[in-house]
């Protein structure tokens, strides 16, 4: 009788194995493919994406990287993603402290209001804000991306920092005050510091979504003032006919956020499954 | 306090000296150029033209900004109704471009800059007729002249000559012999055209290459200006879309063409010879031969299938150069266009791989290059007024008329009743 | 219980000053207000007029919104994205719940790896998704050739350019992208659920699909929620992967969304007060779901503390 149930569980157990692997392949064999292709030549390709290259190629990156440009989108993706991540998370950290920290007349009906942020799809805002960039003379700067993309960072940051400041004990701020710190040292000098964990997930979040950005860039900008997706994206000529030139430009397309994934998935993880849970 | 005072003593003889500047030294002007040269040969070619000019006009500085064509289209309506806009860009046709910007009076019309350069004799009026537009914007093809431009385009069909030299096949000088020729190539085992309709308008290119053959310049003409009796539902157009479901049938594109774009597949699907024509435009002249050189692959325009007829054959001028309305230097701007559309212009454009729109001189094209069939293609066209047009000028839509037609979602027929309904409708 | 006198309204303790909190949130909220806010409110102003976005604008009262609604492509694209909310939420959230019950019967080692191979899709840039799946679906490409492979070439078919199955392709990528993000939620989820109710539903015997269905079920219903939120925004709003995948909606307009229609009016055509309207109609619709639903979520978090 025991004997059966045990070995009931053991088939169950190796088939959950069996269905997990199965959709684990699933989801990262594109992408495996894509990073081999991207070492090879042209006339391996015949052999099967997950054929081994059979010398690693990496012309096909000097020629994405040169050739078709990508070393510009790239830098451009640099300019934009740096300050609107650094930006952002200050000014959602100062008004997440103010939130979570503080209670001030109006401070219900102002965090609706920035929430409404949070559900605004970019297509709501695109058209005024080609034609207000224009009026300001930023359309086809840099500004014209990162201007936009602070405020809507703004206000995802503002939600995860309040969450987080709300739950930190405030035994720390009375010891600060204590100590003769004022509103503003009790963020910078005590809390920012221990806040080292929801920052970070905050950054690598914002520095997705922006890195990621496809709609606003499309529209705001032109030239070498992409950022590299849409520089994919828009690829055209010779090296769009080049499959292993594609193919590395992709992998410099994804390989920083992969990279940043690796090193911090429980960050990602965490930031868009409890950031969700907390809208 | 004395800090204060030196700076504000600075910023006063500062302010003085700006203000006095202008007056004493020689007139220095700056012309702003928003054009389609992205490219570095193309910069190198458009920036030694600007060279010339400002050597010829002392005191002149150009300001070039290039921009992809998309690009120009998004950015000009606003760039052109600014103060410091650009004085010279280069402008798309049609009514959502050209149309646009002449309905907000952004642009100047150069009808008497045009008589006195005598640019109107650069190429044929059918073609001045895409740079024209009334006033207000709504009448395509009549009225102003309100560019000119210096490239020309024309679809037609690359071919690799091996082969046609290994089953012993000529250029179709009829609609009949090409269509023999896509039937010999196919009764070889061969793909007889590369094709790849994912994205749409190339499906606008092919379909149109062979409605053009059936079709004369005066229907094509009527339709596109929106003109008295232009209508979609002619007998050339039922027997073109018969024709291409036909051609589908017998297998003549390349096999999963629905599923195939244009950048990427179907433009490696010909540099790879997979298959031995490819119908689309000369602006692909210059990526095959940077691939291929200019030996292997051919190009000719599409016979026509009604008697003794020129090979009526998509095709146009190139973005137009014209003058922002409230351009404080018109003369100039105008001396500018002069020069870059001019025939010194026409020689480096060549160099260029560019097709230019001026006649190109005949001592300069080897025989058996794809560039001297590309030229000859051009000046076959344009010297027999055969230049036809991009259905989606007026019919934005229509790539999903023939994506439907080439499903075999809607008949022949219905096909062209629908596309007859959205004309009707307005577009 | 965390919560001391002074997190109760306006009692702060002295040395937090409400004051402080408004120049606290000024400066975000500015920005915030000029690029968020401002533009917002100017959308619904320019759908009120006949405008090509740089001529004078005529003020034409509700004929936009008129237009729109004899409007055949926008109620096509409407009913586009109505098709990619079944492939971006539902079934994505369908397989998540059922690889979430398989994960959470009994514990399995290495499920930290599961968690975050399956979450990859979620955190690649969109393009370069589309770009590998456009090859996947060519017409020579991987799928084809498995097909052919297991004798099933008759199914061999230009499955981005076919009229009956481009959308069930385009669907695929995106059910394909959301099911790691439901999976990961869910197993979040999944792991709060106290472990007692396992127990209680063993003792009486039952099996793992009502074990799932009273308990697991229930103590997911918060995360459903967020999940059938957060995709059917994806599934509404679904732009780039169109853009790379079909390129302009096709084959006809098999695969026209809103989004592409408000890009193709307001950039391409000239016409941005009716792409205005459109954008206006489609962050209602956005706006309104996402805020039904998470009144439904506060609801039940009541029910579930009292």
């Amino acid at each position: 009788m025991a004997d059966i149930y045990y070995y009931q569980r053991k088939a169950r157990t190796a088939l959950t194995y069996a269905l997990l692997t199965l959709f684990l392949l699933a989801a990262l064999m594109p992408f495996i493919g894509i990073f081999l292709t991207a070492f090879k030549t042209t006339s391996e390709l015949a052999a099967g994406p997950f054929a081994l290259p059979e010398t690693w190629r990496w012309q096909n990156f000097v020629d994405a990287w040169e050739g078709a440009q990508f070393g510009r989108y790239f830098r451009s993706s640099v300019i934009v993603v740096v300050p609107v991540v650094v930006i952002a998370t200050l000014l959602s950290t100062m008004s997440g402290y103010a939130f979570g920290m503080i209670r001030f007349w109006g401070d219900n009906a102002l965090l609706l209001l920035i929430v409404l942020g949070l559900m605004v799809p970019t297509e709501a805002v695109i058209i005024p804000l080609w034609q207000f960039m224009g009026q300001l003379g930023l359309r086809n700067t840099y500004w014209a991306l990162i201007l936009p993309q602070v405020a809507l960072s703004f206000a995802f940051g503002t939600f995860w920092m309040r969450a987080h400041f709300k739950g930190m004990p405030r035994e720390l701020v009375d010891a600060a005050v204590v100590d003769g710190c004022n509103t503003w040292d009790v963020l910078w000098r005590v809390l920012f510091p221990l806040s080292r964990p929801a920052l970070l997930s905050l950054v690598v979040l914002l520095f997705m979504w922006t890195w990621n950005e496809f709609f606003l860039v499309l529209v705001m900008v032109t030239g070498d003032l992409r950022t590299l997706p849409v520089g994919l994206a828009l690829l055209r000529g010779r090296y769009a006919a080049d499959v292993p030139v594609m193919a590395a430009a992709a992998t410099i397309v994804s390989l920083p956020v992969l990279v940043l994934y690796v090193f911090f998935q429980r960050h990602f993880i965490r930031g868009m499954v409890s950031g969700a849970l907390k809208e | 306090m004395k800090r204060a005072r030196a700076l504000i003593t600075l910023t006063i003889v500062a302010v003085l000296l700006a203000a006095l500047a202008p007056a004493g030294a020689q007139e220095q002007i700056t012309l702003v150029v928003w054009d389609n040269w992205t490219r570095d040969a193309e910069q190198a070619m458009i920036d030694q033209l600007t060279a010339e000019f400002e050597a010829a006009n002392p005191g002149v500085t150009v300001q070039r900004e290039p921009y992809d064509t998309s690009d120009l289209t998004a950015l000009l309506p606003l760039a052109l109704s600014e103060a410091s806009g650009p004085d010279v860009a280069m402008i798309n046709q049609g009514y959502t471009g050209m149309g646009a910007l002449v309905q907000a009076g952004l642009l100047l019309p150069l009808d008497d800059y045009a008589a006195q350069y005598g640019w109107l004799d650069r190429y044929a009026e059918g073609l001045h007729s895409r740079n024209r537009f009334t006033p207000d914007g709504a009448t395509f093809g009549e009225g102003n002249l309100y560019g000119v431009s210096n490239t020309a385009e024309v679809v037609g069909a690359y071919y690799w000559r091996e082969d046609f030299a290994e089953l012993g096949l000529s250029i179709p000088t009829t609609f009949e012999e090409f269509e023999a020729v896509v039937k010999a190539l196919k009764d070889a085992g061969k793909t007889p055209i590369v094709f790849g309709s994912l994205d749409g308008w190339p499906a606008i290119h092919t379909w149109g290459a062979i409605q053009h053959a059936y079709s004369t310049l005066e229907e094509i003409d009527a339709f596109m200006y929106r003109r008295e009796g232009g209508t979609f539902d002619t007998e050339a157009n039922l027997l073109a879309a018969q024709k291409m479901v036909e051609w589908i049938q017998a297998g003549y594109f390349s096999p999963g063409f629905e599923g195939m774009d244009y950048d990427n597949q179907t433009f490696a699907a010909f540099l790879n010879h997979q298959g031995s024509m490819w119908i689309t435009g000369s602006w692909m002249t210059g990526s095959i031969i940077a691939e291929l050189g200019e030996e292997p692959i051919g190009f000719f325009v599409i016979p026509s299938a009604l008697p003794d007829a020129p090979p009526l054959s998509i095709g146009g001028v190139g973005l137009a150069y014209g003058i922002r309305a409230g351009t404080e230097h018109p003369d100039l701007a105008a001396a500018y266009i002069d020069l870059v559309t001019g025939p010194r212009a026409a020689e480096l454009l060549f160099e260029q791989g560019f097709l230019p729109a001026a006649e190109v001189d005949p001592d300069l094209l080897v025989e058996g290059t794809l560039t001297a069939d590309v030229v000859n293609a051009w000046n076959l066209i344009s010297s027999q007024n055969a230049v036809g047009h991009y259905l989606d000028w007026t019919m934005p839509d229509i790539a999903a008329n023939i994506q439907e037609l080439m499903a075999g979602q809607v008949t022949p027929e219905q096909f062209i009743q629908d596309v007859e309904a959205d004309y009707q409708a307005g577009g | 219980m965390r919560l001391p006198a002074w997190n109760t309204r306006l009692n702060n303790p002295p040395y937090l000053r409400p004051y402080h909190a408004y120049l606290f949130i000024l400066p975000g909220l500015v920005i915030y207000v000029l690029f968020v806010l401002w533009p917002i409110i100017n959308t619904a102003r320019y759908s009120l007029y006949d405008w090509t976005g740089f001529s004078e604008p005529t003020f034409i009262g509700f004929d936009n919104y008129r237009e729109l609604w004899r409007d055949k492509d926008f109620w096509l694209a409407l009913q586009h994205n109505a098709f990619f909310v079944i492939f971006f939420s539902i079934l994505p959230i369908m397989l998540g719940l059922f690889l979430t019950a398989l994960m959470t019967r009994g514990r399995l080692r290495g499920m930290a790896i599961f968690r975050s191979g399956l979450f990859i899709p979620q955190v690649m840039s969109s393009v370069v998704v589309g770009i590998i799946w456009r090859w996947l679906f060519a017409y020579d490409g991987p799928i084809n050739e498995f097909l052919s492979l297991i004798g099933l070439e008759s199914w061999v078919r230009p499955w981005l350019g076919d009229f009956t199955y481009a959308r069930y392709a385009v669907g695929t990528v995106g059910l394909w992208v959301q099911y790691g993000l439901c999976m990961v939620l869910f197993i979040a989820g999944a792991q709060s659920i106290n472990e007692d109710l396992y127990d209680a539903a063993r003792v009486a015997g039952a099996n793992a699909w009502q074990e799932f269905r009273h308990v697991t079920l229930p103590g997911l219903s918060q995360q459903i929620l967020v999940a059938f939120v957060l995709t059917f925004i994806a599934a509404l709003r679904v732009f780039d992967l169109v853009f790379v995948l079909t390129r302009s909606g096709g084959p006809g307009k098999e695969t026209i969304v809103t989004s592409l229609l408000i890009y193709q009016y307001a950039f391409q055509r000239n016409r941005a007060g009716y792409g205005s309207a459109m954008a206006l109609v489609l962050s209602i619709i956005i706006i309104t779901v996402s805020a039904l639903v998470m009144r439904l979520q506060a609801r039940r978090e009541e029910e579930r503390t009292v």
